[in-house]
């Protein structure tokens, strides 16, 4: 078969060069860095173990065994469904490359077909590797075998996903196409009845302990009929979890019906499916070159966005900025969202007070929000990122604009900061109301410390917002061009050293602020008498001061760094 | 007369409810350089892609060699070379290796010769180690270029061949797809680019709305438009038939499969 003699070639190939790539990036030494850092953290999680000789692990005990197989096979079956649900059709999608280089080429669809199978099973002995290193000998104690057993059981996941990415292929081409597919879709409406009503036999477990409960279940499950409906699910997942050679043996002969009964289903299925492939590829290609050409950051979607104000030609630049972040994370989407979170809280506050649990005390809803506005706090600088990090491809164009450097970087991080803010004042007003109804909290401390929350809050995530930031000006090629695949131990290390550097300096930076905050306590506290509510304000206000203050200099140094920025790093 | 080395016949593609290509009929004889044109959204990219074997069309023939791409694609498509408007290149291959790609691909015996030679006749010698990321847009799309006509096509579609070229290498490329035409492949040639489409091209194409509003040499499309034909070049012959084409019927019955 001329793809046997093709794919590996092509693998081989692009295996050689990334690495190749890779090492000569090590000339760089923030790379060389990168790579020190991953492949320390690579022998400190695996490597050690493969030196040292076998340490001690903690293996899956032996009775837990029967129930892990079941649940995994009730869990991959129930994703599978999902996934005919949902027509997921991410395993037919080739690159615009494939689709360039092989439609045309003198090749058959079956070949085609085989290409994508093969790929799918050389990728996923990739993965195999890496699973196998971290979790082999946990599992199943033997990592050969778990190696073997994992990467037959995705390898019949990849193929089933692609029969359905198939078999809705067949269905997009028309009456047909779906003529075609008719004892497939009688196939799986059999099998999902079947399923449900095996389900509907199983005799509930009565066991003695809450220890005995899951060993309990999966007795029920394999005296009932549903094993019969869950038998591929927990052939392959029992190979994957022998312990033996004679264990693996046993489900081998079962796994390998399921594997050659899937390949069958995929390399039959006469399907037209190069238009799926192409319009995906495309649609790929499309949404990769949009991100890559827009200026400003304005993402190219379907029907124009609604401007979130009238930008008027005068003013500060840094509103321009916003403007434009607020049109690239969808003014619509943003209110949307917003409302969405209003709703949810309220219904969810609701159903809760409403309910026997609403005897709880309201404080412990009030403690939920506000810590959902610590998470907010915290993490909202990750989520939110419509700055810098989403312009990473137009730095030659914020380069050429007659804006000072210091400018476009707080009009970079304002787009984020100003919707972390409108999420935190969100939770906040929430928390506040659910804190209305105990006497515990009375609406004076409550005030005082929505007030202080309110502006200690948004000063912190400014404070992150610029750290996320500065990844970006300082080292621009760490950060992955969207669209771009970053894998191997530069890419472990560079998330290891961003996260861990990102902490450390918010540690640090916060230090400053928290003994101003601290020292207008006491201060308060001598001159009144004693901490009271509002001094916990003034030392919240006293710190944002300080924090924002640290943004506004930090600010100020990126911009000058941005512009002496070389945008084609990396 | 020699036999077409490509022939459409009634080819139609439809996407939900557009049909893109309506009933396309032509055909391209050895040594013969057809120029596909008409405005955007005309079909023309469609027409290129069900023949390059990318799309399967919804009704219609297609005749590669002699060979039916339907019924004999891999011996209809060994004949073929498509290159497409945009150059999508495997990110981590370098510039031999996708040529070393084609070659196995195709199974050109000696390949490593002719892309020698392609490589300096496309001015990318010295770029043999490169990987797409490291060449130009103009190199991406001439490396497309020599891809495709390592293996010594007979038929050859380009769709928009020249964008992302300089000058020179627009020069060049024009006089490599003559050479190709006089050594006797077939060429279809899509471009917007009218003056290259006139100076290259022996026979034009012009569609409109997924179907022929004008099909000849010049001359015979001049005739076509009588006295106020003579003499205009092909930008003003364009302008006049494409403003003058009908609107699309509306989308009816999809025929089944049948190319």
């Amino acid at each position: 078969m001329l793809v046997l003699r093709v794919l590996p070639f092509v693998l081989a190939a692009t295996l050689r060069n990334r690495l190749l790539h890779q090492v000569r990036r090590l000339r760089q030494p923030r790379y060389a860095f990168a790579t020190a850092v991953g492949l320390a953290w690579l022998w400190w999680t695996v490597g050690r173990g493969l030196v040292t000789g076998p340490r001690k692990v903690p293996t899956l005990s032996e009775e837990f065994m029967p129930a892990v197989a079941v649940g995994l096979a009730a869990g991959g079956t129930v994703m599978l469904l999902l996934a005919w649900i949902f027509r997921v059709r991410r395993q037919l999608a080739m690159s615009e490359a494939e689709v360039q280089f092989l439609f045309p080429a003198p090749l058959t669809r079956v070949d085609v077909l085989h290409w994508r199978v093969l790929q799918l099973l050389a990728v996923g002995l990739v993965g195999t590797v890496f699973t196998t290193l971290i979790f082999g000998r946990a599992a199943s104690g033997n990592p050969l075998l778990f190696a073997l057993g994992w990467w037959l059981a995705f390898g019949v996941v990849d193929m089933h996903l692609l029969g359905i990415a198939l078999t809705w292929a067949a269905v997009g081409e028309g009456w047909a196409g779906l003529r075609r597919r008719a004892g497939t879709f009688l196939l799986l409406a059999t099998a999902v009845a079947f399923t449900a009503w095996a389900a509907t036999r199983v005799v509930p477990p009565r066991p003695a302990s809450i220890e005995a409960i899951p060993a309990a279940a999966a007795r029920a499950v394999l005296e009932s009929p549903l094993r019969y409906a869950l038998w591929p699910g927990i052939t392959l997942t029992s190979l994957v979890l022998a312990r033996t050679p004679a264990q693996f043996l046993e489900h081998l002969p079962g796994a390998l019906l399921v594997l050659a009964a899937h390949y069958l289903w995929v390399i039959r299925s006469s399907v037209a499916f190069e238009e799926a492939v192409v319009h995906a590829a495309e649609r790929r290609a499309r949404a990769r070159e949009a991100r890559l050409r827009r200026r400003g950051g304005v993402p190219e979607r379907k029907g124009p966005r609604k401007a979130p104000f009238r930008l008027s030609h005068e003013g500060p630049v840094e509103i321009a900025f916003l403007w434009k972040s607020l049109i690239a994370n969808g003014v619509g989407k943003l209110l949307g969202r917003t409302g969405v979170l209003v709703a949810l809280a309220w219904a969810g506050a609701m159903a809760v007070l409403a309910s026997p649990l609403g005897k709880v005390p309201s404080t412990v809803l009030g403690a939920t929000v506000a810590t959902l506005w610590v998470i907010v706090v915290l993490m909202g600088p990750n989520v939110f990122r419509t700055d810098l990090r989403l312009d990473r491809q137009h730095l030659d164009v914020l380069r050429s604009l007659p804006v000072a450097g210091r400018r476009i970087v707080r009009g970079e991080i304002l787009g984020s900061l100003v919707q972390v803010v409108l999420a935190q004042w969100l939770l906040l007003g929430l928390a506040g109301a659910a804190f209305r109804t105990p006497a515990l909290v009375g609406p004076g401390v409550r005030g005082w410390a929505i007030a202080g929350a309110a502006v200690l809050g948004p000063a912190l995530s400014a404070l992150g917002l610029v750290l996320h930031n500065s990844v970006v000006v300082v080292l621009p090629g760490w950060i992955p061009r969207e669209g771009e695949r970053q894998a191997g131990p530069e890419a472990s290390g560079l998330r290891i050293v961003v996260a861990f550097g990102g902490l450390l300096a918010l540690g640090l930076a916060v230090l400053p602020a928290a003994a101003l905050g601290g020292l207008a306590l006491g201060t308060w506290a001598v001159l009144a008498g004693g901490p009271g509510p509002p001094a916990f304000a003034l030392a919240a206000w006293v710190a944002a001061a300080a924090l924002l203050a640290e943004a506004w200099l930090a600010t100020g140094l990126l911009g000058r760094m941005f512009d002496r920025l070389d945008p084609s790093e990396g | 007369m020699h036999s077409p080395a490509l022939q459409v016949t009634g080819l139609s593609k439809v996407y939900g409810d557009l049909r893109a290509v309506d009933g396309l009929t032509f055909s391209v004889a050895p040594g013969e350089v057809l120029g596909l044109v008409g405005p955007n959204g005309a079909g023309k990219t469609t027409t290129l892609r069900c023949i390059g074997g990318i799309l399967p069309p919804n009704a219609g023939q297609i005749l590669i060699a002699g060979r039916n791409l339907a019924r004999e694609p891999v011996e209809a498509k060994r004949a073929l070379a498509f290159l497409p408007d945009e150059p999508r290149l495997f990110e981590y291959l370098t510039v031999r290796e996708h040529l070393a790609l084609v070659a196995r691909l195709y199974g050109v015996a000696g390949w490593q010769e002719s892309a020698r030679a392609l490589l300096s006749e496309l001015e990318l010698e010295g770029k043999e180690n490169a990987l797409p990321g490291e060449l130009s847009r103009g190199m991406k799309q001439k490396l497309v270029i020599a891809c495709g006509f390592l293996h010594d096509p007979r038929v050859i579609v380009l769709d928009e061949p020249l964008t992302g070229l300089d000058p020179l290498a627009i020069r060049k490329t024009k006089q490599s797809l003559r050479a190709r035409a006089a050594a006797g492949a077939a060429l279809v040639l899509s471009s917007h680019l009218l003056p290259v489409v006139e100076e290259v091209c022996h026979r034009v194409l012009v569609v409109a709305h997924g179907r022929v509003v004008a099909h000849g040499t010049l001359d015979e499309i001049r005739g076509t438009l009588g006295a106020s034909g003579a003499g205009a070049d092909l930008e003003e012959l364009f302008v006049r038939i494409t403003s003058a084409a009908p609107e699309p019927l509306p989308t009816q019955t999809v025929p089944g499969a049948g190319a």
